[in-house]
Order: structure tokens, then sequence, then C-alpha cells
């Protein structure tokens, strides 16, 4: 570009900007005067305008995050460092996994010059172990201190929530001109004595031991998502050393004053001088600190005092631009009196303040038990018959049990002085059992009702009530099994759209009124995906690809003037379109015909046609939303699946492209999320949790093979539990496991309530279908890397059936392996080629590793097999798919053999009884999977109806009596989550 | 060099500078750059109270580190943003090359890298729409270089360019938009 150009892109830009946005076409029209080359390099310009300070900003904020969070992607000792947290108040602090023990926690890291001293160093030491002894619900529990390049840190444990200091930063900026006298927000009176009782009883514990705290404010206090109070960094205030710092005046300040001792040191030899040592923050400080005297309990006493001021008037007690006049402040002023800036407040909680902030200790509370009771009684006497504790209302334990500790807040209407509730407020709103697991829902617009489905039908409650009405099935699907699956709701809430999925039908797209009226069909052949914030457009998919859509259609809400707006090759499905906030665009997702050739990818695009963009991919995607807000919302699987949790990134609504990281919203473990929807507002967020676990049982075997008796369950986990072998004594049975987000093979016996760890995977990494060798001393498993495609290679290993180091076999693509039992004495395994044309065995020896190859069978390269080993080595039994022929390949020159299972469709699970004289498989019924025997002539005899169940089988033990049954189960319930 | 000699320099090479010695820069910006370098390394590992590392926190901890002045008057450092701010982009821009090498090499990722964003524009691009931008229009450049890398507002940017706020913010406005540009499409 020439500078005269340049000059006039410029000057031009600026015209247009600056002037009025309905005069810009006519001012451009006559600027440009035919100049064509301008006229576009401008008006490109001005797409790029709205965003440009955005972007800008945000890379190199992107890129001082980084530089601020060095070590993410790192393994600092055990820990492998994950993300930076964004702990306001808390110092940097970074999430981290502990290797060692699986488990997530916070590693913070200390500052730099409490390291430099060598006493203080020590200090820190002795000091810290002593606080990290503390066990209180109300301190936060410090895990290890640890080192790393001469910089200490602890570990500790990873909590969801806030300072209380952003919580009144947040009460802040909710505050609205309406407050009277424009007084700065308090938090709620029950939070006030909600949280100071909790602040209590976690000081009270650590002085009762001695240990004293020195620097409680507000950012040393924690209130988690379910709001308990966690009082953080017990033992450390002493030798975290502030700087002066004048962008820090707010917070902490040098002390001048002389050198500080305290009640720990009376002993001559621990005194240790130190000059210009900092001491507690300073706007927190008591009297006697800020002079530099001795510290006691009751110090810590006046710091309290300060933070329930705080948390009851939303200031400060003493607050001065320099440190001279906040100490000037806090050794000679009296704070104004609380009720005078908060007139709501109890009488008695004013004396309480003011007797907490004595400038003269002995006057003053002399423990925080005495302030403790004295809070407690005022609570007591603001609320007499109904305790405010109650608020915090825990219904369902067992939901909540199953969640993981996760526990909710009561409603709102049940509380209504909730406004400074902590974040990912979250209320079930089903209670399905495992039997009838729900399977699709959403919120209305208007936050009214929740429309669901499960095997009963379409189900609408109204959320204030609760009350819930079943949707009339049509008359011409009575007797059909079918299928909902609720879509969305139409703006207005009156109407809401659902799929309709039944066997030999394609589905179809429905409408349903909130009165609760029979369904009327609005187009056949087709599936809906969402609705259009304006309620203008339907996006959905015809029924035309084999293997999913590949093609984004449009419709208006009466079924008409269809419209395509995508299409995608043959490799590529195209599916799940939702609306921006403004209808323009679209966000969908892309995923390969063949899993694993390549990532599901999110991408947006405009519903008037252009490019997509493509925002994130993963393998892990699950589901997405765009919120009001215009955020997009998405969900991603952790821990091998079996977490989810949610994320946002912003879009730019104009471009359709990020405009920041992605952020982290939850940090939940143990189940998945699916079904998101939000509430117009955008301040209701529904979900569909869901949890698949599985359990290993066990039961005797009649012998006429008919019959069950006392099935029992054996594993206690929750997750996934599958047995796949027996110790050849019959007593113990071998199987894997998911703890904590690893895998793990396990081993317990019948008799025993715990298990024995054998093997135990790294994490992202698997080790599944233990076998044990005829001679009863090894196991025989595969182990790989759960980010692979199903054809991946893996590693055949061995390990002893007690445990200890395990040895790589070899490597190879795994379709299974088998083991007789003793005495005859062979193991093979099983690989498919890789045109998925035959199925290859070869002999396995647990030192030898691969032996010679032993049979082949060819295969549909489209469909997927299930084989068994028969326990004397001399047959294999393999099945196509889920269908009934069942093959069976001699091994000992033997001809092919084919039986059909009589009376069932389809299949799971494939093991040979232990006589060799039938089978165990088991059928997948519509509420739930049965275990059958079947002899080989195909006569099947039911053995164990499992409900709910997503399938079983059964592992015959050596000793021809005992079985070993997996069951898996799903529970899946709508909830609600507010403040997101 | 010790700390008060360095005090020194610092203060003389700015005085001569803004006396129109063109040398003095040479000889303050390996002084400034060290400073810079060593202030952001120390930031990772402080508890600070706004716990996002700000330029703004940066640059003006570096001026009073190495002047030792903590009320400047506002021309005495109006030099010394203009070059604060050439450093801190130079800076960050290497530690971006850095780390997109390690990240390459490196065998563990994280669970966000796990997650491959489109990348959004990113330090380095940003650096290379700058440096286009210079050839077109110096005076530019240097805007953003004070507004995002320094982290100096309108006001401020516009008196160390010695400029009317006016011109400044309209100077950064099509700045930052070509750029937003020229990264999209570069």
């Amino acid at each position: 570009m020439t500078p005269e150009r340049w000059a006039q892109v410029d000057e031009l830009f600026h015209r247009i900007v600056e002037c009025d946005s309905n005069n810009r076409r006519a001012l451009l029209d006559e600027a440009c005067a035919g100049d064509l080359e301008l006229r576009s390099e401008v008006e490109e310009l001005l797409r790029y305008e709205a965003s440009a300070h955005a972007k800008v900003e945000a890379a190199v904020h992107s890129q001082i995050n980084e530089l601020r969070f060095s070590l993410v992607g790192t393994v600092v000792s055990h820990y492998q460092i994950e993300a930076g947290l964004d702990g306001g108040g808390m110092g940097l602090v970074y999430r981290a996994e502990d290797l060692k023990l699986g488990r997530r926690v916070a590693l913070k890291f200390l500052p730099e010059d409490s390291a430099k001293d060598p006493t203080s160093s020590a200090r820190f030491e002795r000091e810290a172990r002593a606080a990290s002894a503390l066990e209180h619900s109300n301190i936060c529990p410090i895990y290890e201190f640890g080192e790393h390049e001469g910089q200490p840190f602890i570990v500790m444990q990873l909590l969801e929530g806030k300072t209380l200091r952003e919580l009144l930063q947040d009460q802040c900026a909710q505050a609205t001109d309406s407050d009277a006298h424009g007084a700065r927000p308090a938090l709620p009176l029950y939070q006030i004595f909600d949280l100071g009782l909790q602040i209590a009883d976690g000081l009270n514990a650590a002085h009762q031991k001695g240990i004293i705290h020195r620097d409680i404010k507000p950012a040393n206090i924690f209130v988690t998502s379910q709001g308990q109070a966690k009082i953080l960094d017990f033992g450390l205030a002493k030798v975290t050393r502030y700087e002066a710092d004048t962008f820090d005046a707010d917070s902490t300040v040098t002390s001048l004053q002389a050198p500080a001792s305290d009640a720990l040191e009376t002993k001559p030899g621990l005194f240790l001088s130190r000059t210009g040592v900092a001491m507690g923050t300073a706007g927190y400080m008591s009297p006697e600190q800020a002079r530099g005297e001795r510290l006691d309990a009751r110090s810590d006493v006046f710091s309290f005092g300060l933070v329930l001021y705080e948390m009851a008037t939303g200031q400060r007690a003493f607050e001065g631009n320099t440190g001279q006049s906040l100490y000037a402040a806090i050794l000679g002023q009296s704070p104004a009196p609380v009720r005078q800036l908060n007139p709501k407040l109890p009488h008695k909680f004013e004396i309480i303040i003011n007797r907490a902030l004595e400038k003269n200790r002995e006057t003053r509370y002399q423990s925080v038990a005495e302030l403790r009771r004295d809070l407690e009684t005022v609570q007591r006497e603001l609320s007499p018959r109904n305790p405010l504790r109650l608020w915090m209302a825990v219904s369902g334990s067992i939901a909540a049990l199953a969640l993981g500790g996760l526990f909710f807040w009561a409603t709102r209407h049940s509380q209504p002085n909730s406004q400074g509730v902590p974040e990912l407020k979250l209320h079930q709103l089903t209670a399905n059992s495992i039997e009838n697991p729900v399977g699709s829902g959403a919120i209305s617009s208007d936050g009214r009702y929740l429309a669901y489905a499960d095997l009963q039908g379409i189900h609408i409650k109204l959320m204030d009530t609760g009350e819930t009405r079943t949707v009339s099935q049509p008359k011409n699907l009575k007797n059909s099994r079918v299928d909902w699956g609720v879509v969305g709701w139409f703006p207005d809430s009156t109407r809401f759209l659902v799929n309709l999925y039944a066997d030999e039908m394609p589905s179809s797209i429905w409408t349903v009124s909130v009165m609760g009226d029979v369904p009327t069909m609005l187009r056949g052949d087709a599936e809906a995906w969402s609705i259009s914030h304006d309620g203008s457009l339907i996006a959905f998919a015809n029924n035309r690809g084999t293997a999913g859509p590949h093609e984004i259609w449009v419709m208006n809400p009466n079924g008409e003037k269809e419209q395509k707006l995508l299409s995608s090759d043959a490799n590529t499905l195209i599916r799940d379109a939702r609306f921006s906030p403004d209808d323009k665009r679209f966000v969908y997702v892309e995923s390969p015909v063949t899993y694993g050739t390549q990532e599901p990818a999110l991408l947006s695009r405009s519903v008037a046609g252009g490019p997509s963009i493509k925002l994130l991919s993963s393998q892990r995607l699950h589901n997405h939303l765009w919120l009001p807000d215009g955020r997009l919302l998405y969900a991603l699987a952790e821990d091998n699946e079996r977490s989810c949790n949610y994320w946002t990134v912003r879009i730019d609504p104009q471009t359709g492209i990020t405009t920041d990281a992605p952020k982290r919203l939850s940090n939940w473990a143990g189940f998945c999320l699916d079904h998101t929807s939000v509430t117009a507002d955008g301040k209701r967020l529904v979900f569909k949790e869901w949890l698949d676990k599985s359990s290993v049982y066990t039961a005797i075997l009649q012998s006429d093979h008919a019959h069950i008796t006392n099935p029992a369950l054996l594993s206690l986990s929750d997750g996934v539990n599958e047995p796949s072998a027996w110790t050849a004594d019959s007593k113990a049975v071998i199987f894997d496991t998911d703890r904590e987000g690893r895998v793990e093979i396990r081993k317990q016996y019948l008799d025993s309530d715990t298990s024995d760890l054998i093997v135990r995977a790294n994490a992202n990494q698997y080790a599944v279908d233990p076998r044990v060798t005829p001679d009863g001393k090894w196991i025989l498993y595969t182990a790989g890397s759960s980010e692979d495609g199903p054809d991946a290679e893996a590693s055949m290993a061995r390990v002893a059936i007690n445990g200890g180091p395990s040895q790589t076999l070899f490597r190879y693509r795994p379709w299974g392996h088998r083991c007789t039992y003793f005495p005859a004495k062979s193991c093979l395994f099983c690989e498919r080629t890789e045109d998925r044309n035959q199925l290859v065995f070869t002999s396995l020896d647990a030192f030898e590793g691969r032996g010679q190859e032993l049979a082949r069978f060819d295969t549909d390269p489209a469909s997927e097999y299930d084989w068994a080993l028969s326990l004397d080595g001399t047959r294999i039994v393999i099945r196509k798919n889920a269908e009934p022929r069942l093959d069976i390949v001699s091994l000992s020159g033997h001809p092919r053999q084919q039986l059909v299972v009589k009376g069932w469709t389809t299949f799971m699970g494939l093991n040979w009884a232990a006589d060799g004289a039938g089978i165990f498989t088991s059928a997948l019924v519509p509420r739930g999977s049965i275990l059958l025997y079947v002899d080989l002539k195909g006569n099947a005899h039911s053995l164990w109806e499992h409900k709910g169940s997503t399938g079983t089988w059964a592992i015959p033990a050596p000793d021809g009596k005992h079985l070993a049954l997996s069951g898996g189960t799903i529970s899946s319930n709508f909830w609600m989550m507010e403040k997101f | 060099m010790h700390g008060s000699s360095a005090t020194h320099d610092v203060t003389l090479l700015l005085a001569q500078w803004a006396g129109g010695d063109e040398r003095a820069l040479d000889a303050l910006t390996p002084l400034v750059y060290r400073e810079l370098r060593r202030l952001a390394a120390s930031y990772l590992r402080k508890e600070r109270k706004s716990h996002t590392l700000q330029p703004t926190a940066l640059v003006h901890e570096a001026y009073i580190r190495l002047v030792h002045q903590s009320n400047p008057k506002w021309e005495d450092r109006s030099h010394f943003f203009g070059v604060a701010a050439r450093l801190m982009r130079q800076i960050l821009v290497e530690y971006a090359r850095r780390k997109q090498a390690a990240k390459r090499a490196a065998y563990t990722v994280s669970l966000e890298d796990a997650v491959s964003f489109e990348r959004s524009p990113d330090v380095v691009a940003l650096d290379q729409a700058l440096t286009a931008l210079e050839k077109l229009d110096p005076r530019k450049c240097k805007a953003i270089e004070l507004r995002y890398f320094a982290g100096l507002t309108t006001d401020e940017v516009a008196r160390v360019l010695a400029v009317s706020p006016v011109t400044a913010q309209r100077d950064l406005r099509m700045a930052v938009t070509w750029l937003h540009r020229e990264m999209r499409s570069g």
C-alpha cells in the first residue's frame, strides 16, 4: 500500500466510523466515487472495527497469562500441572493432578522471598507442618509441602467456589443505584451468620491446638460452591513477606515497626529477629500487630471482627491511603457503627462487632469460641423456629451421594433472601430410578416448565410446584415401543418439539402443547435439533445418510419452507445445529463417519451462508449450546469419559470466531452431561446428568444350568467394574475397574469386602481384559492409551497373580484374548486384519508371548465380532454384531458348526460354560437385560433378569459352580443450574 | 552492574535521550530490557494483589526499580515508556515463540491443550502484523505498543507521542482495526 493510499484509507475510515451509522453508505458512495479498491478496503476494516480492541488485547493478555502460569503442562514433583487458576486473592495457584494418588489438587506457590531466608524457610516448614495437621471442615486441608527450583509450594485441596473477598466484590458489582443512601451492599443476613459461624468454627479448632492464623482476611477465606467456608493458609502468614508496592496499596504494606515476635516464640532459642518483616495484611491487622507486638489468638479475634464487619456492611472498618494513615486508624480510631451502615443488622450484632474490635485485647473477646457463642445466640433469636442453617437443606441425599458429594441449595422460592448464594447453584429436577432413566428434556424459555421423556413417555413438570403431567400417546402408537426425544421449546413457552424414534420406522418430528394434548406430527422422516430463539426456524436433519446426517436443513414452525443450509461429504457427518442469540449464525458438530479418523469439531456458520469457522475440536466433546449472553457452552469428557464438565468460550456474534480463551465452568467428577437447555434470560440452565455404572455380582449356577441362586453384589465401588476371570482356586474374581479416573485391575475374594490392587494404569491409559493363565500364576491383560481409536495398537502385558511389576509381551491390534482352565494349558489372542476381513487367532504364552497362528475366520469388514474360547481349548465361538447366529470353529480339526439362539433377538456377552456343553450370553430387552444359558442346539434358558441393565455377561469359575456376573446400569436425571 | 549505578545510568540515559541523544537509547535499551525480563520472571512466582499480570504494573514497576523514583514527573516517564513498550512486546513474543517450540516437543498436554482450538490471533501474529504496520505508519505502531504492551491509557499514549488525545484515539482505532484484519487474513 502506498503512503498516499494509506492516508486515504485512514482518513475515510475515521469519517465513516465517526458518522451516524445511517449515513455511512451514502458517505462511502460519495467518498469512494468509483474507487472500488478504496471502498472494499474501508468496508473490510469496518467489519473488524467492533471486535478489534478485544482481539488485540486478548492476544497480549493470553500471552501474559501464559507467562504467569509458566508451569502449566509440566510435572512438578509428582504433580501434573494442568492449568493456572484465577484464584482471586489466592496468589499463584495451579490446578494439578497428583500422579500418585490420582486426585486433583491445588498447588500454591509461596512468595519468592520467604524461600531465600533460611530461618524463615525452617519456620515455614515447622509451622506449616503443624498447621497441616489441622483437620476441620472449615479449614482447607494442606496435603503436602514441596519445593520446586527453590520455590516452596503447598499442595492443598482443590476447592470450587470463590474467596470471600471476591464474593464481597461481586456483591458490590451487583449493587444498583436504588440502594438506600448509596450504601455499599452487605451480604444477606443469613449468609453473614452462616459464614461467620463456619469461620469461627474453623478458627476455634485451630486455636484449640495453639495455632494462630495471623492473617485472617476475606482473601484467605474461601467459600465453596456448596456454601462451605474454608480458611486458607493456616500457618503460612508469619513467613509471608509483603513488599512495599505502590500499586498494591489496599492489600498489603510493609511494616516499618520493630521485628515481630509472637506467642509461639517464647523460648529464647527460637526467637528469630528479623528486620522489616511484614505482618498480617495491613487492612485487617489488630492494633497489637500494627505495633509489632507479640500475637495471640485474640489478634485473630480482632481480624475476624473486621471480616464480620465487612460482610455486614460491605465496607472495611479501617481504610487508609497510606500505611501510616491505616496504622493510625487501626490504633486510634473507632470504625463507624455497623448499624449506621446497615440498619437491618440486629442491635446485638453491633455489640458483638464492637467487642471483637476492642483496641485493648484484654477487653476484647478472649476467644473465638466466646464470640461464636454470642453470634449463634443472635442468629437463633432472629429466627427462633426456623434455624437459618436449614435454608441450606439437602434434599434427595441419595442423589447427592451419587454425584460424589455434590449437594445443592434449596430452591429460590423457599429462600427469599438468596442473592448471595455462591455460584453454580444446583437443583435436582427429576428423580427417575435406574430402571427408568430419563432420556431427554428441555426447560421452557420462560423457565416455568421442564419437558422430559423417559421410557414411560413425555412428561411436563411445572417448575414452581413440581407437579408433573404425562402427555398422552398418539393412538396409533399405543402398542408400539417408542422413544421420544425432547428437542426444545418454542419461545412463547406454550409448545415444544419432540422427535419420535420407533422400531422399524424412520424418525419424525412432532409438536406437543403445554396443555398436554396428544402430540401432532410436524414432519416425517426427519430429526429436529433445535429451534431458533425467535421461533421462526427449526433446524433438522433428513434421514438420508446411512451412518448419520450429511445435511443441515431449516424449516418454519409449521413444517414449511424447507431450505438446506449445508451438506457434507460422504466421509463427514454434520449434526446438532444450534442458533446464536440473534439467530444469524449457528454452531454445529462435524465428525468423521469412521470413528477416530478425525476429531469431532464444533463449527460456526452464518445462516445466510458463507464459510464455516472451526471453533474447537475434541474427541471428548459432548454437548453444546449458544447461551443468550453470547458464550458458547460445551461439555468435555474427562477421566476416561467418566466425568464431564462445562466449558465456555466467548464467540463474536458477527464473525462467529472465538474471542477469548475457553474457561472451565464446573469441576464435577463422576458423571457426564447431556441435553443442555437454557431459559431465554440465560439465568437457568438445565442438563441431564448421567452416570453409567457396572458392578460385579457373583452367583451359584445350579447343576441343571437353568437357574442361578444367591446373586450377590461383590464390587463396592461406583463406576466401572467388569469381571473377566477367576483365580484357579475359584475363590476370587479378577476384574477391571475405574477409580478416580484411573483404570485398575483388582482381585477380590468372595468372602471379602475389599479388593486387592494388581495393576494401576497411568492417567489416560487403560488396562483391561485380565485373564488368568491356566497355571493360575499370571494375569495377561491388554494395555493401551485411552485416547486411541478402537483399531489402534495396544500392548499385551503380563503381571503376577498377586500384582507387582508388569512386563509388556508384544504390541498388537487387540481383539481380545482368552485362556483355558487347567488341565488344558493354552491361551490365545485374536487380532483383526487391517482390512478387517479376517479374525486371526494366535496362541499366547505368558513368557514366550506371540505363538503360532491357530485359526482364521472371515468377517464382514463393517461388522463387529465377539468370540470366546472353550475352557478346554478345543473350540472358539464367534458372533457377528448382536445377532442370534453363533459360529463354532474347532481348533482340533472338526468341522465348523452353527447354531441360532431361539427366542431372542439382540445379544451381548459371550462365554463358554465351564463344561463346554453350553454358552452364556445375554439378551437385551427394553427394560434391561436377561442372562441366558444356551445349549448347543440353540435352546435358551433365562438365568437372571437384570432390570435397567445396559448388559450383562457371566464368567464361569473353574469349579463349574460359581459365576461372576457383570451388570451395567445407567442412572440419569435432570438438574438445574443457576448463577453460571 | 550493581543496583545503584544502574539507577544512575538509567536516569542519566533517559535525560540524554530526552535531550536528543539517540545513542543514549542504545545504552538504555538493554538495561530496561533486562529489568523487564527479570520482573516478568519474578512475577511468575509472586503473590500479587491484582493476580493478573498487567503490562502496566510491570512497566511501572520496572521504572520505579530502575529510576528509584516512585512519583516521577510525567515527562520523565514518557520516554521510558516509549522504550519499555517496545521491549515488552519483544519479551512476550520471544516467550511465545519459545513456548510454542517447547509445546511441539512435549509429550504431555494439559487438559486445555488437548482441546485444539482454532488458534485465535496470538501475540506472534500480532507482532508480525505490527511489523507490517510500522512500515506503513510508525506512529500508529508506537501507539499500539504503548496502549497494549505498556498498558497506557489513550490520554497517556497521547502524551508520550506528543499528539492530541483525539489523534491518539484515532490512531489507536485505525491501527487496532487494521491489525485485527491483518491477523485474520494473515
